[in-house]
């Protein structure tokens, strides 16, 4: 199981880091005769692959008619890309389909994945790790610092977690580049999710400072840094393990959240976040339900970090308290 | 000069009971004095909670003591330094009662024996590896089996793995806190009779805390009783066992099973106001006190 965790995430990450050479379109350009076309089926004959080139019917009740009687090749490695379908010979190649812009959403999708993992996973690295610090050293100190520490971790906790983000990402001015942004996102999140994991940690670290090994540890000379590192904060892997597959899926979320009341990344750059802004539609779900691809996205992402650390033979998995 | 003098040693514990009502104070250990020679077996004997246990890690600061004294070498260790206590602690180490709790369950046996030699900066990496190697042999342990994790071993192997990862620095003083008390007897006869080898092999002193009162009529030179955090009797192994006189150590005493189903056994009950527990230790024969 592990090792499909891993290659799931290594598939993942792959996708990510490749998605200029994976996409079949640039992520930014618009189609404008194809809004919401729905994606466009490969097909095997003679000459190799092929799709049938799309055609706009009707533009008011979004209908699309495949010309069955054309062949569009698949052209690969052309212009830096994979595979792609020129569009004087009836492309382009929409994998999942196009959104309201008529943009691609596979292309969207991979090039999201870069900004939205890339947030997600450093905010809760962050928050796993300033978490584990606070609650570590409240859980081995006890007494005065743990009453500190642990009423200052319930005091963020209690803090309405949405309102938070917004109040803190509203002092910044509104329009700022993306890779500011990108930065006062992981920061935000990171500073919101650590108390529960503070909370978990201190309990496990508390409970474990009383056994044994802990004192013949102290006994060896070892300090309480050595003592706390080396011999306590791992006793607390499983549950920090756990924590990330709950943190991951929720910053992905909270990120798309702040995008669509406009304090998160702007619409032009794609994330899992924006694109599921787009997709936050009833009726659409229905008649465009491509649209739904980043969910899926961070379902197969969330899967694979499960995999991989939870079946990493440790002790059985404490869920949240 | 002693190896070890301990002098009118208190640890009380204080319990807060909320805003209102005022903290209750555990007296554990309670003025307790005693020496141990070098090479010496000394035996701590008492029921549980009176304190043998609180009154070991007091000696080596696991817990730190309310007030009084602890010679090591005719250095009181309780005004060392951080630094001072750290090079003390190679000299004193402690062997666990819980084989359980006392090894780190996410480390390799190898690495735990090591860490001590790790901690004080002794030797390359590849000399304590050497050196856990023949602790292990040492131990009757197979050396290959220190990449294993500590449940992979059975009780009496993971006591004598914490035996290993005491004696890593060579320390003049073992405190075996209850060392074979979690052991089944055929185990524990091992344990015991290793201890008892590496003591000659390696000239080794021990504080034997126990309340098996016939392992330690068998093993220990020297025996003091505690009860609630006094020592009550205090005096060489055979005399004291051959004339017991505070009426704990006859109850105690009383207590150890007879073997022969048909011998009457003569139980005596401990009655707490028989004796007066603020009484002062008194030289009763040569090398023989009680608090009578």
């Amino acid at each position: 199981m592990r090792r499909a965790g891993l290659a799931l995430f290594a598939l993942v990450v792959a996708v990510a880091v490749g998605a200029p050479w994976l996409a079949p379109n640039d992520p930014e350009r618009a189609f404008s005769n194809l809004l919401y076309a729905p994606p466009t089926p490969v097909h095997a004959g003679a000459g190799g692959l092929y799709i049938h080139p799309q055609r706009l019917v009707s533009r008011l009740e979004r209908r699309f008619e495949q010309d069955t009687a054309r062949r569009a090749p698949l052209q690969w490695l052309t212009n830096g890309r994979l595979v792609s379908v020129d569009e004087s010979q009836g492309g382009p190649l929409l994998v999942l389909g196009a959104d309201v812009f008529g943009r691609d959403t596979f292309s969207r999708l991979i090039f999201g994945a870069r900004t939205s993992l890339a947030l997600a996973v450093l905010a809760t690295a962050g928050a796993l790790i300033l978490g584990a610090l606070v609650g570590g050293v409240a859980g081995y100190a006890g007494g005065r610092v743990d009453e500190l520490l642990s009423r200052f971790s319930e005091f963020v906790l209690v803090l309405p977690a949405i309102y938070v983000a917004l109040a803190l990402r509203a002092v910044m001015p509104l329009v700022l580049p993306a890779e500011t942004v990108f930065v006062a996102l992981t920061v935000i999140f990171a500073l919101l999710g650590w108390p529960i994991v503070a909370r978990g940690v201190r309990a496990i670290v508390a409970s474990e400072r009383d056994r044994d090994y802990a004192a013949a540890a102290l006994a060896a000379g070892a300090g309480p840094v050595r003592t706390l590192v080396l011999h306590l904060l791992p006793a607390a892997w499983s549950y920090l393990t756990v924590q990330a597959t709950l943190l991951l899926p929720a910053f992905i979320l909270a990120e798309a959240t702040l995008s669509y009341v406009g304090l998160g990344f702007p619409d032009t750059v794609p994330t899992w976040g924006t694109m599921l802004q787009d997709a936050a539609n009833v009726s659409l779900v229905a008649e465009a339900p491509w649209m739904l691809a980043p969910a899926a996205a961070i379902f197969i992402f969330v899967l694979a970090v499960n995999l991989t650390v939870q079946s990493t033979g440790r002790a059985p998995v404490q869920l949240e308290p | 000069m002693s190896l070890l003098d301990v002098r009118h040693l208190v640890k009380h514990f204080v319990r807060r009971q909320g805003l209102w009502r005022p903290p209750s104070v555990v007296k554990a250990v309670d003025d307790v004095s005693f020496t141990i020679e070098e090479g010496e077996m000394f035996g701590l004997v008492g029921e549980s909670g009176s304190g043998k246990s609180t009154t070991g890690r007091c000696i080596l600061r696991l817990i730190e003591p309310s007030s009084g004294e602890v010679l090591f070498r005719g250095d009181d260790v309780l005004r060392y330094s951080r630094s001072q206590m750290r090079e003390a602690r190679r000299h004193m180490q402690i062997v666990f009662q819980d084989p359980y709790s006392s090894l780190d369950p996410r480390m390799r046996v190898g690495d735990i024996v090591e860490e001590p030699l790790v901690i004080h900066r002794l030797g390359t990496k590849a000399e304590r590896r050497t050196r856990v190697a023949e602790l292990f042999s040492l131990v009757g342990l197979e050396p290959d089996h220190l990449r294993r994790y500590p449940h992979e071993f059975s009780g009496g192997q993971r006591q004598r793995i914490g035996i290993a990862r005491a004696l890593a620095l060579n320390p003049a003083l073992i405190i075996a806190d209850e060392a074979v008390s979690a052991l089944d007897v055929s185990i524990q006869a091992q344990v015991v009779t290793l201890m008892m080898d590496l003591k000659e092999r390696l000239k080794l002193t021990y504080l034997f805390i126990a309340h098996d009162l016939r392992l330690v009529e068998h093993i220990c030179t020297r025996v003091a009783v505690m009860y609630l955090g006094r020592i009550v009797e205090l005096g060489d192994t055979r005399a004291l066992f051959a004339n017991p006189t505070h009426p704990y150590t006859r109850a105690l005493l009383s207590a150890i099973p007879v073997l022969d189903p048909d011998t009457p056994r003569q139980r005596i009950e401990l009655d707490p106001s028989s004796f007066d527990r603020e009484a002062p230790l008194r030289q009763l024969g040569a090398g023989h006190w009680a608090a009578v």
